[in-house]
């Protein structure tokens, strides 16, 4: 389940201080648009700072750089104060999105009375929220309070793939497959919906292995999963991918490639969605030429489940650079930033 | 199943599964290295697609590279290459674990400008991602570096790699690699491959480099580090022994033609001086070589270089010299010692012995040729009255102690020098034991001098029990002595009984550990 030597160099990566300026804010609170209740509409999103992720103790997850924004100051009363914050932003967001700089089921990082108030804060104002955890903390026990709140809730696990290795050796993820499809069971017991996310591209794999690992994963996933939504790629800072990055060790994967997988992955049989962050820049998915157009088609595609206008656009779209870059990829098997390495390399070759 | 052609140093040409290395595999269908979902096929061999960490993660535990059947694959290539030094060492330590059992696939780093060093490094396999990169920038690759272009380049670059790699083919069979590389310098890179190769790696890159190539073209500073060049400056200090009863040494300038007493310089001066030739050693001071004594000035590498000259040398050139005269000196006492040399020579100086007498030379300075006559004169009547003995035997005796250590002195003592079908042999109660090579100003071994080889345990290939033809190949070799380097003369032995004569064609570890190609190129 864990490389250990990996683990290592990914934790030696993570900073050791805390930034504990503002314990009573949340990290962040913004609108967006989602469609968790089956149709796009205005969201609430909010990330509360807590005291992190509890695998934070031990490693990170390679492309995870959340403990940047954690604090191990945080007390149940900055908690309290955040939620008010929160609940007072809401505005007509029927729907609220939570996320922590780890899990919020997670009883040392959002102990129960938190969890308790945050429920008596949105009830009546709020008709959907989901909230993340990781898998260890999706058991009976733990939730069963939950289905008695009078907000129905969607539990998010960030699976990121369904294959062990991956998880192993490329994401340092510290769970596995089976422990999401018992997470599942817990859920589907409880009667609570379930969002899977998924990472696309993870570290060391090529472009080609990256697509068919997200689609090998909303299959194996879809039938558990109310929704899949595909992550690409953001570099966050001080994580190892970000090192991975700078060095010119990896790429982030192309709109086309997210394009594919969301194309491919109709008939799976529950609703993918991407919506990229960071898209279209440096540090996010992007094709070697700039391409928003693409990138907004993919969001709206999501919203709305409607893919035939990216389709057209993609169909359309000449792809023979972009297909002869990643096939010679594919044949190596170290993964980088190529060309900016090339690049590289090429710069001690004097020119004509 | 591995099968080369020739070796040149740690290059080698071939064919493995119907691939010519060096070489460039094309990627995609029909190509030599093609991508499946879980695995990539190189030169039909399977690799199971796995994580691979880049050296940036330490990880002391996983695999650097990866062991196929046939070849070894270096996966992060391009990683590495940022440093060469990283890069030369993990090439290095690939060998040092497999040997020359394998080929060397280093990934993604064929760039047209650094693949000759690369091949010169040892690196035999080279895929195409790299032109494919460059070539859909519109980088395009031409003999005089890059170029940019509008256009798709990837089929031309990929061409331009394929044709450049058959000539490094023919460059390895000829021995002309090291030209190659030291000429098609255009990165900055291929350079510092080549350098580190010559400082930090001269002890590897000596064991397998060849005794001789057909010409030593040095045009750049980088000659001065060539490894036989080295070789031989070493072997000048710490082996070189000058004739005992000549007392009196000559310092002389070179000269453009080879052998140096053949040209109109050393010609003018030659006859002048003709009455004392006998009692004085006459050494040559050059550049890239370093210095010659006259006897060896036939053999490689003295007969075989050419260089630009203006009549300026570099400073590390008048470092190599000076230091290579003190060394010189060192082992070799003379009596008197006269330095006839152009101004531009006046660095040696300081690091002739104390007492030498320098006269401001040059042929066309005919008063200072008189002056020279008449200091040699007066040298030879106050050392030179021990009447030495034959210098053209002495000469050839040199020549084999220079070729193959002073240990074969002992053997030649009583030799005679004859001349049969226009060759020189040197000679022991009738009995040939060495002849002479003019063409390549070196001895060849013959049956008879062969059981000196085997009495004192030297440059012995010890083969399997037949009677060798044409060739030995590498899997009739059982063992070889290790100073037996590529173009050796070495002596074929079973269990004591010697089988034949012949040339090395592989160094002595490629000549154990591989099964084909030719080991030995036998002599009948």
């Amino acid at each position: 389940m864990i490389n250990r030597e990996y683990a290592t160099a990914i934790k030696h990566l993570m900073p050791d201080r805390d930034r504990d300026e503002e314990l009573d804010k949340p990290v962040s609170l913004w609108k967006e648009l989602d469609r968790i209740r089956g149709y796009p509409e205005q969201t609430t999103v909010v990330i509360f700072k807590t005291k992190g992720c509890s695998w934070f103790n031990f490693s990170s997850c390679s492309m995870c750089g959340y403990f940047n924004d954690v604090s191990s100051k945080i007390e149940p009363e900055n908690l309290y104060r955040q939620i008010d914050l929160m609940a007072s932003s809401l505005s007509d967001s029927k729907v609220l999105k939570v996320f922590t700089s780890g899990s919020f089921l997670d009883p040392r990082e959002v102990p129960l009375e938190v969890r308790d108030y945050f429920y008596e804060s949105i009830e009546g104002k709020i008709e959907k929220a989901l909230v993340e955890s990781r898998t260890e903390y999706i058991t009976e026990k733990n939730l069963q309070k939950i289905g008695d709140y009078k907000v129905p809730t969607r539990v998010a696990i960030g699976l990121e793939s369904a294959n062990d290795y991956i998880m192993k050796y490329s994401v340092n993820k510290g769970s596995t497959f089976s422990k999401f499809k018992e997470s599942a069971e817990v859920l589907k017991k409880l009667k609570l919906e379930l969002r899977t996310y998924l990472l696309f591209k993870p570290p060391f794999i090529s472009e080609r292995e990256a697509v068919e690992d997200a689609l090998y994963s909303i299959n194996a996933v879809a039938h558990f999963s109310d929704d899949v939504s595909v992550n690409p790629m953001n570099i966050q800072k001080n994580t190892m991918v970000e090192k991975l990055w700078k060095a010119g060790l990896y790429r982030p994967p192309r709109l086309w490639s997210l394009a594919e997988v969301l194309l491919r992955s109709k008939g799976c049989g529950t609703s993918v969605v991407s919506y990229p962050t960071g898209g279209d820049k440096l540090r996010g998915v992007h094709n070697e030429e700039r391409d928003r157009t693409l990138l907004n088609l993919i969001f709206e595609s999501s919203l709305s489940q409607d893919f035939s206008p990216l389709e057209e656009y993609y169909s359309r779209g000449s792809r023979e650079s972009f297909d002869r870059r990643l096939d010679s990829e594919d044949v190596l098997i170290f993964q980088s930033d190529y060309n900016r390495l090339v690049t590289r390399i090429s710069s001690s070759c004097s020119y004509l | 199943m591995i099968k080369d052609e020739a070796f040149f140093g740690f290059a080698r040409t071939g064919e493995l599964n119907g691939f010519q290395y060096p070489g460039i595999m094309r990627s995609g269908k029909g190509g030599q290295i093609v991508a499946t979902g879980t695995e990539i096929e190189v030169l039909g061999e399977k690799i199971q697609r796995r994580i691979f960490y880049p050296d940036a993660i330490e990880s002391s535990g996983s695999d650097r590279f990866l062991t196929l059947e046939n070849l070894v694959l270096i996966p992060n290539g391009i990683e590495l290459l940022q440093r060469p030094a990283k890069l030369i060492e993990r090439i290095h330590q690939v060998r040092k674990s497999l040997g020359f059992g394998k080929l060397i696939y280093v990934q993604g780093i064929s760039d047209p400008y650094l693949i000759p060093a690369l091949v010169y490094a040892g690196v035999q396999l080279f895929d195409d991602s790299y032109p494919v990169a460059e070539g859909l920038e519109g980088i395009k690759y031409t003999m005089f570096g890059k170029s940019k272009s509008d256009q798709n380049t990837v089929e031309e670059n990929t061409s331009f790699i394929e044709a450049e790699s058959a000539l490094l083919r023919k460059s390895i069979e000829n021995g002309t690699l090291r030209e190659i590389v030291e000429k098609f310098a255009f990165s900055s890179k291929a350079l510092e491959i080549m350098r580190i190769l010559d400082r930090y790696y001269y002890a590897e890159m000596e064991a397998v480099y060849p005794v001789r190539t057909p010409y030593i073209k040095a045009n750049g500073i980088e000659a001065l580090e060539r490894p036989d060049l080295k070789r031989y400056r070493e072997k000048l200090s710490s082996e070189f022994k000058k004739p005992d009863d000549v007392r009196i040494a000559l310092i002389m300038p070179c000269s453009a033609r080879k052998p140096y007493s053949t040209s109109k310089s050393h010609q003018a001066i030659l006859s002048r001086i003709s009455d004392f030739r006998r009692y004085i050693h006459e050494i040559i001071v050059t550049s890239p070589v370093g210095v010659v004594p006259r006897e060896l000035e036939d053999s490689y590498p003295a007969r075989f270089y050419d260089i630009p000259v203006i009549g300026m040398w570099y400073e590390e050139e008048k470092k190599m010299m000076s230091d290579l005269l003190l060394q010189y000196f060192k082992r070799n006492t003379y009596d008197k010692v006269i330095a006839f040399i152009p101004e531009d020579l006046n660095f040696i100086i300081p690091s002739l012995p104390a007492g030498s007498e320098v006269i401001s030379g040059g042929a066309s300075v005919t008063g200072n040729l008189s002056k020279l006559k008449s200091a040699l004169k007066e040298s030879v009547s106050l050392y030179g009255k021990e009447k030495p003995s034959d210098r053209r035997l002495e000469t050839y005796r040199s020549i084999a102690a220079f070729q193959f250590g002073n240990w074969i002195r002992d053997y030649l003592s009583g030799a005679k020098i004859i001349n049969s079908y226009n060759q020189d042999m040197l000679t022991l109660k009738g009995n040939i034991l060495l002849v002479y090579n003019r063409e390549l100003g070196k001895f060849t071994i013959n049956k008879r001098s062969a059981e000196f080889f085997l009495e004192q345990g030297r440059y012995l290939v010890e083969i399997d029990n037949f009677k060798p033809t044409a060739n030995v190949y590498a899997v009739g070799v059982l063992d070889c002595t290790s100073d037996v380097r590529p173009e050796d003369e070495v002596v074929l032995t079973h269990k004591g009984e010697i089988k034949g004569v012949g040339i090395a064609k592989m160094p002595p570890d490629a000549m154990k550990q591989l099964k084909k190609g030719t080991a030995v190129k036998v002599r009948n």
